[in-house]
Order: C-alpha cells, then sequence, then structure tokens
C-alpha cells in the first residue's frame, strides 16, 4: 500500500514538474504515456491546466502596475500632511546633544550660586549697618536690640518716593491723649504759642498770632 | 522642538541672572547714602502735655511722649476730654544747621455746658524760629493774665525739638 501510494505522489509531482517545464525529455515522454492511460492523472492535469490559465489572467500588465503605483501615490498625497522642503528659520529643528544641555544647566546652576554667594555680603553689610552701635547705624529700620527684628527692605530706586509717601502719611505719626474724665475746660483767651520764661515762671512772651475763623 | 525651546530658556536665563549684579553694589551704596542722610537730617520731638490750674500753677496731670520725625513732616498730637478735643500739629523744618522754623497749627473744640451745650472751635496757626532744645509751650485754650479764674484748669503743650542722632 505503502508502495502504490508513494508511486501516485512519484506521479504527481512528475506531472508539476512537466507543467512547470523542469523535465528532461525522456521524463516528459514518461508523462505523456502515462497521461494517455491513466484518467485520473488526466483529471488532476486537467485541472491544473485550469488553475493556471485563471492565475494567467488575473495577473497584471507592466503597464497596469505602473498605473496602479501612481493611485497609490496620488491617494497618500491627498490624505497625508506632507511638510514644505523649505522651513523658516525659527521652524527648523535643533539637534542639541544631552551632554551639551548638561554642560549648560551645570553652568546656570553655577552662576546662580555666584550670584547667590555674592548678594550674602551684601546682605550681612546691611545687618551690620543695621546694628545700633554702628555709626550708620537705623535704631528705626531694625530693632535688632530687642527680641523681636523688623527689617524693611528698601528699593534703591524709590528711597525718595518712600520719603514722600512717609510724608504723606498725616495719620501713621498721630498720637491720641486721654485727658482726666472729670476735667472740664473753658476758652480763656485765643490759642497762643509762647516762650517760657524758666526764670520767672508768670511771665510770659506773648507772640502775636493769626487767627483763622472760628 | 523642545530642545530649540530649552535652550533658548536657558540663554535667558544667565542673562537674566548676569544683569543685576552690577547695578546693584551702586545701588546699594546710594541707599546706604541715602539712609545716612535721612537718619543726620531725622529730628526727636518731645512734648509735655499737662493740665495745670492758672491761679495755683501748679500741675494736676501731665504726661510726656516723644515722636521721631524728619524735616517737613508734622507730627500730631490729640487730646480727648469730657468736653474737649484738641488736635495739634507741629511742622519743623530745618533753617540752618542749630535753627528750625516750627509751624504749629492747633484746632479746639469745647463743648460750653453753660451755654446749653454750645460747641466753639477755633483754629489757629503759627509760625516760630527756636533752636535746637529750646522749648515752648503751645496753649489750645490760651490764658487770661489779668483774671485768674480760680478753679478753671488749662491745657499746656510744652515742645522742644532736638536732632535725632545727638
Amino acid at each position: 500500500m505503502f508502495s502504490s501510494v508513494n508511486k501516485e505522489v512519484m506521479r504527481r509531482q512528475l506531472l508539476s514538474a512537466y507543467l512547470d517545464g523542469e523535465t528532461t525529455t525522456a521524463e516528459a515522454q514518461q508523462v505523456q504515456s502515462l497521461l494517455s492511460h491513466n484518467p485520473e492523472l488526466q483529471s488532476f492535469h486537467g485541472q491544473v491546466m485550469q488553475f493556471q490559465r485563471a492565475v494567467q489572467r488575473s495577473l497584471l500588465s507592466d503597464s497596469d502596475v505602473d498605473a496602479a503605483q501612481e493611485r497609490v501615490r496620488l491617494q497618500v498625497n491627498r490624505t497625508m500632511r506632507v511638510r514644505p522642503l523649505e522651513l523658516a528659520w525659527w521652524q527648523r529643528s535643533l539637534s542639541v546633544p544631552v551632554p551639551f544641555v548638561s554642560v549648560a544647566a551645570a553652568v546656570v546652576l553655577l552662576l546662580a550660586a555666584v550670584v547667590a554667594f555674592q548678594m550674602v555680603p551684601a546682605a550681612e553689610q546691611a545687618a551690620v549697618a543695621a546694628a545700633p552701635d554702628s555709626p550708620r547705624g537705623l535704631p528705626s529700620f531694625a530693632l535688632s536690640d530687642r527680641p523681636v527684628n523688623v527689617q524693611v527692605t528698601v528699593d534703591p530706586s524709590q528711597t525718595e518716593e518712600l520719603l514722600r509717601w512717609l510724608n504723606a502719611q498725616s495719620e501713621a505719626h498721630q498720637v491720641t491723649v486721654q485727658l482726666p474724665e472729670q476735667a472740664r475746660f473753658q476758652f480763656q483767651g485765643e490759642p497762643v504759642m509762647i516762650r517760657p520764661d524758666r526764670s520767672h515762671p508768670q511771665e510770659f512772651e506773648i507772640v502775636p498770632l493769626e487767627d483763622i475763623g472760628e | 522642538m523642545k530642545l530649540r525651546f530649552l535652550a533658548a530658556a536657558l540663554i535667558m536665563i544667565t542673562s537674566a541672572a548676569l544683569a543685576p549684579v552690577h547695578g546693584q553694589a551702586a545701588e546699594l551704596d546710594h541707599l546706604a547714602d541715602s539712609l545716612d542722610a535721612l537718619i543726620s537730617g531725622a529730628l526727636r520731638v518731645n512734648i509735655q502735655a499737662r493740665i495745670v490750674e492758672p491761679g495755683q500753677g501748679g500741675e494736676v496731670w501731665t504726661m510726656d511722649l516723644t515722636r521721631v520725625t524728619i524735616g517737613g513732616r508734622s507730627v500730631r498730637v490729640r487730646l480727648e476730654g469730657a468736653n474737649i478735643i484738641v488736635i495739634a500739629d507741629f511742622t519743623p523744618y530745618w533753617e540752618s544747621e542749630d535753627e528750625l522754623l516750627l509751624v504749629a497749627q492747633g484746632q479746639t473744640w469745647v463743648t460750653d455746658d453753660t451755654a446749653g451745650g454750645e460747641t466753639i472751635h477755633r483754629t489757629s496757626f503759627t509760625t516760630m524760629p527756636i533752636r535746637l532744645g529750646e522749648p515752648l509751650v503751645f496753649l489750645p485754650l490760651g490764658t487770661d493774665l489779668d483774671n485768674d479764674q480760680l478753679g478753671l484748669l488749662n491745657i499746656e503743650l510744652e515742645i522742644n525739638v532736638e536732632r535725632y542722632q545727638s
């Protein structure tokens, strides 16, 4: 049984080689002899021939291939966004290697540290200047001799404006004094400002005033 | 794209970090000089408010206060009592090294109980040259030297101006 199946397989392989044009002359004669005596092999031969003809009909010619390629290219151009070839200088990409970025970041951090260290001595000088024992002391601005340390930061370019603002704050320096409740007062004359004579406390030098309405 | 922006940001940060360094030193010196001038011209205004009995000349009440100011900036004292309000503004101006010009403005409101509760308002404005440390006395109710009314109280504000750094 194995030998008959094996022979059938060999015949079909020989037939396929014959159809592909890959047989010798003797093998081709052998196939023709087999086809004339074997109906099954003839049927198989017919089916293969039909299949080959069908495949050949469906194959595209060279001109069809070129047309198909053109259609595909047009479709691709319609659906895809094509970047213009010429870019403005601000649109061009800049390729920066990663090590360069690291070095640049390190330089920036170093500069920032330098600036910070330069500012620290200036701050220390300001603190020293704010000390009450210093000839350039600013007791009104730094109360370092008390538990509470208050510092006022003034932009140097706006010192004059600060002074004008201080002058304008008329209510900031008002002091209110409560007189004894039981004391009652009356006008005894016109308001007056005098220079007291300490040696004669009862004698006063009256300086004329300008009384503006009542 | 991202790298381009990163590079531009790094350049900007570096420029910003370097720019104020050089100007700040000069500005600090200017600030120090300005503050020195400010302190050297500052004034200390000492005010003593007291209530006296004119007939007896004794003080029945007194209060001391001190304010620091600069030339041209006023110091305001407000006295409030049961029937009186006094607002006195004292503004010193530098005339010379040791002399000042003191401008004093006073407003007084007194409710006179004997006149049916009528409120009387008087105001005064005066300018007086003074020396540093020279005392002046402001009498918001005036004074009646010729007719001492016993029992009437009077208010006196004694002011003297000194240099803040003396």
